[in-house]
């Protein structure tokens, strides 16, 4: 009888290896996949990030110099960081919100509902660069239609992307035209859907006004959905580099020299592979941190249905 | 479950099986038969045969910056008659440094670049290369050279320029042979038809920067601006500070010179420009840009080097135009300085000789008088004064601001890429307004220059 089951547990233990070999098979196009384009080449720029690496020349072990060079001696490396900071402060709250009133709007159920969703979301399907250059010629001084809609109430436009001051706000503008009408919204919008209806009949049966019932049901329902808006728009946001890197190419006089601009620059102007990779790495600890934070963070607000 | 039930995991067994022994079939079935074997052979004698032939021919690749002159054509033509062994193959890339540094460096790096590269003092790839041994000394191959050929043949700055050793540039290895030399920003390009128009008497040789100044505010008004001033990194600022008598840093290219009176008198000049004088558009009443300005007749006047000689193909019949050399400044120069472009032969390169051989013939007499017939800017004095050359007047300006031009002066640290982006980071709050040129904006930038001057050797 033992021996039975022992023959028994050892056939299942061959046909669950071969299940399990075939599995791998099938999905081993996307192991060596990501082992040779994404895992291989974080590890190959770890190690970089250790080196003084000019491409042109083999890598020559520096060990912490590179990361040292950063933190103290780099006169750029803490202004790119405070700017980026500045921006992600800015562009996030202001596209969260932006995202979820457009989100609230498209849960109207109107006519036309499908018209003005796809309306709303076209913007985020023009590439980047396309953007960046049509918002260099809104955002002209002289005939930019920006300024020419400002003149018609009679504010005198600034020179945006031309002006220290302005430059950074042109920036997070262009950000909020592509970005705010995007994914954001659909996921916004999925949340805002999955609000239970009976939840809000309640509400109004005890005579809370759509402020309230906004303030006490829906953002705590959505608030997974907000949370994961933010994550990910936080992340974005440390990143941003293709808009500046188009529209002023870090000035003027650096006002949009973003942590990403400043890594490309050392990268593919400099040649600097080895500190480009410890700028890389520094800034990947920076949204593994803010992440982590988020994440600790959320267990005082976000409300998850039908956990304890 | 039932042993006998057709699962789906049976199903896509079955089916993994199935490709496997068509794939097996497949393979069995294209096995050549017996009766083609005869066939085969032959046609394996007649590759190699066609291979050996090939072999016996040498492949020389040359990188060379896109948008390239019609005399590359003839260039390659020329040589390859020579040398009936050969084979150039012209690899084109962008010239900017954005797009040609990196191809060149990645290729350096993956022990792929062919054997003949274009280099440039002004973009850095030069510096870049030289300092990191990518580039063939070639010295040795003219001490042997018995050809006749002599380096007394270029601007005797150009060689110089394109000299790299432990001293810095300037010395060491002769890297390239020149091919390109110009002076920078030493052109002024002018609507004749509005000075017609506006009864003005065109620019003369004996002008100065205050008549400049004059002859923008006349013709500044309306939406016109009379002058664009060049204005940037480290080329432009030290174009100015030049024509001014002052020096960005040191002669060792190793201490800050921004506090000294000349840079602050210079740079103050170009503030008033824009400022004081309002004679120049800033950049946010460039709507477009200071070509589509000037074609529009919004612009009067601006200032450049002599490659903006292609600007003719952007106005074509519009107006007449002209260019004259820019007045000098109180120092008495005009602040030009010497760029340079030269063809060098690769340290990777298997073929150095005949490398060599191709570069000599890429920058000699015939080469450089076709390049001269289409952009002027080239390195050999003997071309400015071909009878084809000295009856066009532009091209005759070009080779006096070429051999006017002063010496080219880098960092230390061969940073050229970064100092001119880090000059121009420093400047540009000057033309937004953003800043005043006092004494303490200077101060400042100084001390950032300096940082920079101080940062290791790349």
């Amino acid at each position: 009888m033992a021996v039975a089951i022992e023959k028994s547990r050892r056939r299942i233990s061959r046909s669950a290896l071969r299940e399990n070999l075939l599995g791998y098979a099938w999905i081993s196009p996307w192991i060596i996949g990501f082992l040779v384009f994404t895992l291989g080449p974080m590890v190959a720029s770890l190690i970089f990030s250790f080196t003084n690496y000019r491409i042109i020349n083999q890598p020559k072990w520096a060990g912490w110099q590179n990361y040292t060079y950063a933190l103290v001696e780099d006169d750029l490396f803490w202004p790119s960081l405070a700017r980026t900071f500045q921006y992600v402060a800015i562009s996030v709250p202001i596209g969260l919100f932006g995202s979820l009133l457009l989100a609230s709007l498209l849960n109207q159920r109107v006519k036309g509902e499908s018209i003005f969703r796809t309306m709303f979301y076209l913007p985020s399907l023009t590439p980047a660069a396309a953007a960046a250059i049509l918002w260099v010629w809104l955002l002209n001084y002289k005939v930019g239609l920006v300024n020419y809609v400002l003149s018609l109430v009679g504010i005198q436009g600034p020179p945006w992307l031309g002006s220290q001051q302005w430059a950074i706000p042109a920036i997070i503008l262009i950000g909020m035209w592509t970005g705010i009408g995007g994914g954001r919204m659909i996921i916004f919008l999925a949340g805002l859907q999955g609000v239970p209806e009976e939840l809000y009949e309640a509400a109004e049966i005890d005579g809370a006004g759509w402020w309230r019932r906004f303030r006490h049901i829906t953002l705590p329902m959505i608030s997974p959905t907000i949370f994961f808006n933010m994550i990910l728009g936080i992340i974005g946001a440390l990143q941003v580099f293709t808009t500046a890197y188009i529209t002023t190419k870090g000035g003027p006089g650096r006002a949009t020299w973003f942590f990403a601009l400043h890594l490309y620059t050392h990268a593919f102007e400099y040649f600097d592979m080895g500190y480009a990779s410890t700028l890389a790495w520094l800034m990947f600890i920076i949204i593994l941190v803010f992440t982590l934070i988020q994440l600790r963070l959320s267990d005082r607000w976000v409300f998850y249905a039908g956990a304890r | 479950m039932n042993a006998k039930t057709f699962s789906r995991r049976r199903l896509l067994k079955g089916a993994a099986f199935a490709l496997a022994g068509a794939g097996m079939t497949a393979l069995a079935g294209c096995q050549p038969k017996v009766v083609e074997v005869t066939r085969e052979v032959e046609k394996v004698v007649e590759r190699t045969v066609v291979t050996e032939k090939i072999k016996e021919m040498i492949l020389l690749r040359w990188h060379h910056r896109l948008g390239g002159w019609q005399c590359d054509e003839d260039r390659i033509k020329r040589f390859m008659d020579e040398h009936p062994d050969v084979k150039v193959n012209e690899e084109e890339f962008p010239a900017g440094s954005a797009e040609y540094g990196p191809k060149i460096a990645s290729l350096v790096a993956a022990n792929m670049v062919g054997d003949v590269t274009w280099v440039a003092i002004g973009s850095g790839s030069f510096q870049f290369l030289a300092q990191n041994n990518a580039l063939a000394g070639l010295d040795e191959l003219i001490n042997v050279d018995s050809s006749g050929f002599s380096l007394d043949e270029y601007y005797p700055r150009t060689i110089s320029g394109l000299r790299y050793g432990p001293g810095g540039q300037g010395t060491g290895d002769l890297l390239a042979l020149p091919e390109l030399a110009h002076a920078t920003y030493d052109c002024l390009f002018y609507n004749k038809t509005m000075f017609d128009a506006e009864g003005i008497a065109a620019p003369s040789e004996s002008w100065t920067r205050d008549d400049l100044l004059q002859l923008a505010k006349d013709l500044t008004g309306g939406d016109r601006f009379g002058f664009l001033p060049v204005t940037g990194g480290y080329s432009e600022i030290r174009y100015h500070t030049l024509a001014w008598g002052g020096e960005l840093m040191s002669a060792d290219g190793k201490t800050s010179l921004l506090e000294d009176e000349k840079v602050k008198a210079a740079t103050r000049w170009v503030h008033d420009l824009f400022f004081r004088d309002k004679v120049s558009p800033l950049a946010q009443d460039m709507a477009g840009g200071r070509n589509p300005m000037f074609v529009a007749g919004q612009l009067a006047m601006f200032e450049s080097g002599g490659w903006d000689l292609a600007i003719k193909s952007v106005i074509q019949d519009q107006f007449e135009w002209d260019m004259v050399l820019m007045p000098t400044g109180p120092a008495g120069v005009r602040g030009g300085h010497l760029h340079l472009d030269g063809e060098a032969v690769t340290a990777q390169s298997k073929n150095k000789q005949l490398a060599y051989e191709f570069c000599k013939t890429l920058t000699d007499y015939k080469s450089e008088l076709g390049i001269c017939n289409e952009i002027g800017l080239v390195a050999r004095p003997d071309v400015y004064a071909d009878p084809s050359i000295e009856v066009n007047k532009h091209l005759v300006l070009l080779g006096k601001s070429t051999e006017e031009a002063l010496e080219h002066l880098g960092p230390a640290n061969l940073r050229k890429q970064e100092s001119q982006t880090t000059l121009k980071a420093l400047f540009d709050p000057l033309w937004t307004g953003d800043a005043q040129p006092d004494d303490a904006f200077f101060a400042d930038i100084s001390a950032q220059w300096q940082e920079f001057l101080d940062k290791q050797p790349e």
